[in-house]
């Protein structure tokens, strides 16, 4: 009889908790999910780290394909991407032409406006497309959303290891929807002070398609290799990349800090 | 011997279920998800996280009033009495029917419920709250003014508001507030209807006001420009009082922090809670509606397509080329004070059809909604997000009850105003 209670105690409780699996996903417990465009039962709750599917209703963006870019059944195109261009442009839209280096992420129908990110010098947009902000960076490894501790370190190497940049914020706890400055401290590879550096400032918030609200500027050389960057404000909390592009001693290079602003 | 083994058998099949049952995950977190839903709710556990984000949006956080740099008179009790004056004095304006409070009606928490605004004419934008105006850095839904008494003295020149002139400001405040203006400003300069035509303004669009104003000795233009001015300091300096006090929702975040669940269940009902955890969580509403004033004044096309206006793309040049700005004579400031001015974003097509993200205070006290009117009510307004998608939100999959529940926990942001009466 005991057996038989410990059994039923055993089923019941077995039973029970593949039932509640279905909860904790719709609940939103930390479920990852790893969605492409186009699969089926893609359902991304919340706490999923999925990339490509927005939402539970089987939106997705849509890679490559051009004309007729289709994803699965249940899946409603929302952009699609040109071969190598890495251009997303809204379905259908009049006007909107993605070109080969083109890092045009959205046209809007009527408007005629579009955002750009990434391809660097090869940004362009359409005729009637009016580029918001280019980037830097784009769509390589640098706007991927970091993944370690190690990538949101306040020293950095610059993309072709030409400098390393290193940054302080005033006030140290980056608040949000407010104006502060940082300080740059630009080195060459091998650690000497870069005295007469040009640096231009861009921050952005890649998953929204929007920098920062305002345009920072380099307004002091303190003369020691140390630069002062006033202006800068983070409109929202989240994920923001500050992208700072180094002109010294006939070299060009930029580099990319990760933040998290709470 | 036999018993014991039947026993022990028992034992660890009951034991073995436990184990397997706590192998599952999430199994114990669904029975509170389920204890949440169900008959006898109860208060949600907030994370220690979630009550860090619900403290930085209940009012105890809202630091002391920030100073303005471009109004010296700003905390000044005799320019708040002042400014108080003028603001409900109907005299400042061509028909002697318009004043501040026309629009700003402290009865209807200082807006007028219209869709668009009415003084003299119709205006092309709903009227703005004025609700914790201190704290923010541009004025006017497209953000062309950068200061307070800046945007303060913008009606009353505006030709479907006020219909006024600077001018005519000019010798109602020598006529009416002569002894209070001096007080705080100095001397009045002596000025005539010969000096100063009562019609002379450049800022109505009005051709004979500018040729009159124009015909103006320059000295004389700018002691009206510097009287003008003052009018709009201390305006700001009463409006900056006007300030949100505690609401449900702000006396609910302090019982929570507080661990009093008992008070925490009677300030807001499981609907408002529920509300509240999607305005913070799943529906991201704080990545704009962020601090105890619910907004980050900041501009946004949340794809509402008013053909008829650009918004924010069009207040830029007009706040840089306005004579009344922080970095213009007759503000207060020193350049390098005026950060908001100097790093100003002017990328055009970025904020084109953008407007500023309004104060959630009192927002359900207000009706209609955005910055023509176009939405009626609440439940319109979170349709129109769950319809709308733009990079900055996706809605699409929420339902009718989690709308509502949203839209409870709004009305919990409704709570008395403080100002100097």
């Amino acid at each position: 009889m005991f057996k038989k209670f410990g059994i039923l105690i055993l089923a019941v409780l077995f039973v029970g908790s593949m039932a509640w699996v279905p909860v904790i996903d719709s609940v939103g417990a930390a479920v990852k999910c790893d969605c492409k465009a186009g699969e089926k039962g893609c359902t991304c709750g919340k706490g999923c780290a999925c990339e490509h599917c927005k939402t539970g209703k089987g939106e997705c963006k849509c890679h490559a394909g051009g004309k007729g870019c289709a994803c699965g059944k249940d899946c409603k195109c929302e952009h699609c991407m040109t071969g190598k261009g890495e251009c997303h442009c809204k379905a259908g839209e009049k006007g909107c032409t993605c070109g080969k280096g083109c890092g045009c992420e959205h046209c809007r129908t009527g408007k005629g406006e579009c955002k750009c990110h990434a391809g660097g010098k090869g940004c362009q947009c359409g005729k009637d497309c009016k580029c918001a902000h280019c980037m830097a960076g784009g769509t390589d490894a640098s706007v991927q959303k970091p993944t370690s501790d190690a990538e949101y370190a306040k020293t950095m190497k610059s993309k072709g290891g030409d400098f390393t940049v290193a940054y302080t914020s005033d006030p140290d706890a980056i608040p949000v929807n407010k104006i502060i400055s940082w300080k740059l401290k630009v080195e060459t590879a091998d650690g000497q002070a870069v005295k007469d550096a040009e640096i231009a400032v861009n921050g952005d918030m890649p998953e929204h398609g929007h920098g920062l609200p305002t345009q920072p500027q380099v307004t002091k050389n303190f003369g020691d290799g140390t630069y002062l960057v006033e202006g800068i404000k983070f409109s929202m909390p989240g994920w923001w990349t500050m992208t700072f592009a180094v002109k010294a001693a006939g070299k060009s290079d930029t580099v990319t800090f990760n933040l998290q602003v709470k | 011997m036999r018993r014991n083994n039947r026993v022990s058998s028992v034992w660890r099949c009951v034991i073995a279920a436990i184990l397997i049952a706590l192998s599952m995950p999430g199994l114990f977190p669904a029975w509170e998800a389920a204890a949440e839903t169900g008959d006898h709710q109860e208060i949600p556990l907030w994370t220690e996280e979630e009550k860090k984000e619900l403290s930085a949006l209940s009012l105890s956080s809202l630091p002391p009033l920030p100073k303005d740099p471009s109004n010296k008179y700003a905390d000044d009790p005799k320019a708040i009495a002042l400014g108080k004056k003028i603001f409900f004095d109907k005299r400042f304006s061509a028909n002697g029917k318009v004043s501040c409070a026309t629009c700003h009606d402290p009865e209807t928490t200082f807006t007028d419920k219209l869709p668009l605004a009415k003084g003299m004419g119709t205006t092309t934008r709903r009227t703005m709250p004025l609700i914790g105006t201190a704290y923010f850095a541009w004025f006017f839904w497209d953000g062309r003014k950068d200061s307070l008494w800046s945007q303060a003295i913008g009606p009353i020149e505006s030709s479907v508001e006020h219909g006024f002139t600077r001018s005519m400001c000019a010798h109602l405040i020598t006529d009416l507030y002569k002894k209070e203006y001096e007080e705080l400003f100095g001397r009045l300069p002596k000025l005539d209807h010969k000096s100063c035509p009562p019609k002379a303004s450049p800022g109505t669009g009005n051709p004979a006001a500018l040729r009159a104003w124009k015909a103006m000795k320059p000295e004389d233009r700018v002691a009206v420009n510097r009287i003008y001015a003052n009018i709009g300091k201390a305006i700001a300096a009463f409006v900056r009082q006007i300030l949100p006090a505690p609401a449900p929702f702000d006396r609910y975040v302090d019982a929570v922090v507080q661990n009093d669940e008992e008070k925490a269940r009677e300030l807001m009902g499981n609907d408002a809670v529920d509300g509240l955890k999607l305005f913070i969580g799943k529906a991201k509403c704080t990545n704009c509606h962020i601090g105890p004033l619910f907004t980050n004044s900041s501009f946004h096309d949340i794809g509402l397509n008013n053909p008829k206006d650009n918004g924010r793309a069009d207040g830029i040049d007009k706040v840089l080329s306005d004579e009344f700005n922080c970095v213009g004579k007759y503000s207060d400031a020193r350049p390098e004070e005026c950060l908001e001015l100097r790093f100003i974003d002017t990328n055009k097509a970025k904020y084109r059809g953008a407007f500023k993200t309004p104060t959630l205070r009192n927002v359900a006290e207000r009706p209609p909604y955005m910055h023509a009117g176009q939405l009626k009510t609440l439940s319109e307004v979170l349709s129109f997000y769950r319809r709308n998608a733009s990079d900055e939100f996706e809605h699409r999959d929420f339902s009718d009850q989690e709308l509502a529940k949203i839209e409870a926990f709004l009305k919990t942001l409704s709570g008395p105003l403080n100002y100097p009466k």
